[in-house]
């Protein structure tokens, strides 16, 4: 199910979101050696008791899915990015909020390739809910960040269809440059 | 071409606006959800997602929302999208690439009928809780 480095992030996103955050800062680092996530949310948090649960396969907090017996984001994630010589840190605190990170080595073979960033960043941007996600991407020493409100008050609703267009060109715009960059570096 | 800033988008959209006449989205009484769940998305949700939006913009309707939601309980018949027009009865959409998009935003959002073939049956409310 999670094919790229960025089903990744849309799932932990889409976490946070649903745990309530108004406000979201995700990171996506591309340093030549590794390909750094991390995922910050001010959102409900976890308690001790399920942060030491949270790696079981076979644990899931009921709230979403009342019949559902596994939690499979967190383990998947942490098998995939150990097996491609990367690591994962998870700090939370109930009330507070819960910052996710996790790299994966830039030459392992087992790193999943990087996937559609715009178009991931896109369906995060569309998702409903009255809160703030400001997104940096960082390829070597170039870099753009882009901010949920910020596109909102220049393309208006991103739930309308020319607003979403819009937003779309411009995230697309904005990856293009960093390939660019990276090919005339 | 120029890099696109958030300048020049602020200027699309105000183009866009002139030509569409567009509405706030108090206004829009047509809604779209697309299941973008980590099912939907592996089975090509992103693009039904794309081709719905760039369709209702080449077709200038100003009363639909676009939205998007987790899993509705379908994986098997993923991508879905729902569909709620006032007057008929909320329906889920199974299976829709791009081709049924568009069918979907011509015969349902424009004409008003449904699509054979790609309706699905709600899932039972402790799914979709």
């Amino acid at each position: 199910m999670h094919a790229t480095i960025c089903d990744f992030i849309a799932d932990t996103v889409q976490n946070s979101i649903e745990a309530g955050a108004s406000r979201i800062e995700v990171s996506l680092v591309e340093d030549g050696a590794e390909v750094q996530v991390s995922v910050k949310d001010n959102g409900k948090g976890m308690s001790p008791d399920v942060l030491s649960r949270v790696w079981d396969p076979f644990y899931t907090e009921s709230g979403k899915h009342s019949k559902r017996k596994v939690g499979l984001g967190l383990p998947l994630l942490r098998q995939t990015a150990e097996a491609s010589g990367g690591n994962v840190s998870l700090e939370s605190k109930s009330g507070s909020g819960t910052w996710l990170k996790y790299s994966f080595a830039a030459d392992n073979i087992d790193t999943p390739p990087l996937g559609d960033v715009a178009g991931t960043l896109l369906s995060l941007m569309n998702y409903p809910g009255s809160f703030e996600l400001e997104f940096l991407h960082r390829r070597m020493q170039r870099a753009y960040t882009v901010s949920r409100l910020e596109l909102e008050s220049a393309a208006g609703s991103l739930q309308d269809a020319v607003g979403i267009v819009l937003v779309r060109d411009y995230l697309r715009e904005q990856e293009k440059e960093l390939e660019n960059n990276e090919r005339t570096a | 071409m120029s890099k696109l800033t958030l300048d020049s988008l602020r200027k699309l959209r105000e183009e866009k606006q002139r030509s569409l006449a567009l509405r706030d989205s108090e206004n829009k009484d047509v809604q779209v959800v697309v299941g973008m769940g980590t099912c939907g998305i592996a089975a090509g949700a992103k693009d039904t997602f794309g081709a719905i939006v760039d369709i209702i913009a080449e077709k200038g309707l100003t009363n639909v929302l676009v939205r998007q939601t987790g899993c509705m309980g379908l994986c098997h018949s993923e991508p879905t999208v729902e569909v709620v027009v006032p007057g008929m009865p909320a329906i889920i959409y199974g299976k829709v690439d791009v081709d049924v998009a568009r069918r979907i935003v011509d015969e349902h959002i424009i004409g008003h009928k449904l699509l054979d073939n790609h309706i699905c049956d709600r899932p039972a409310v402790d799914i979709i809780h």
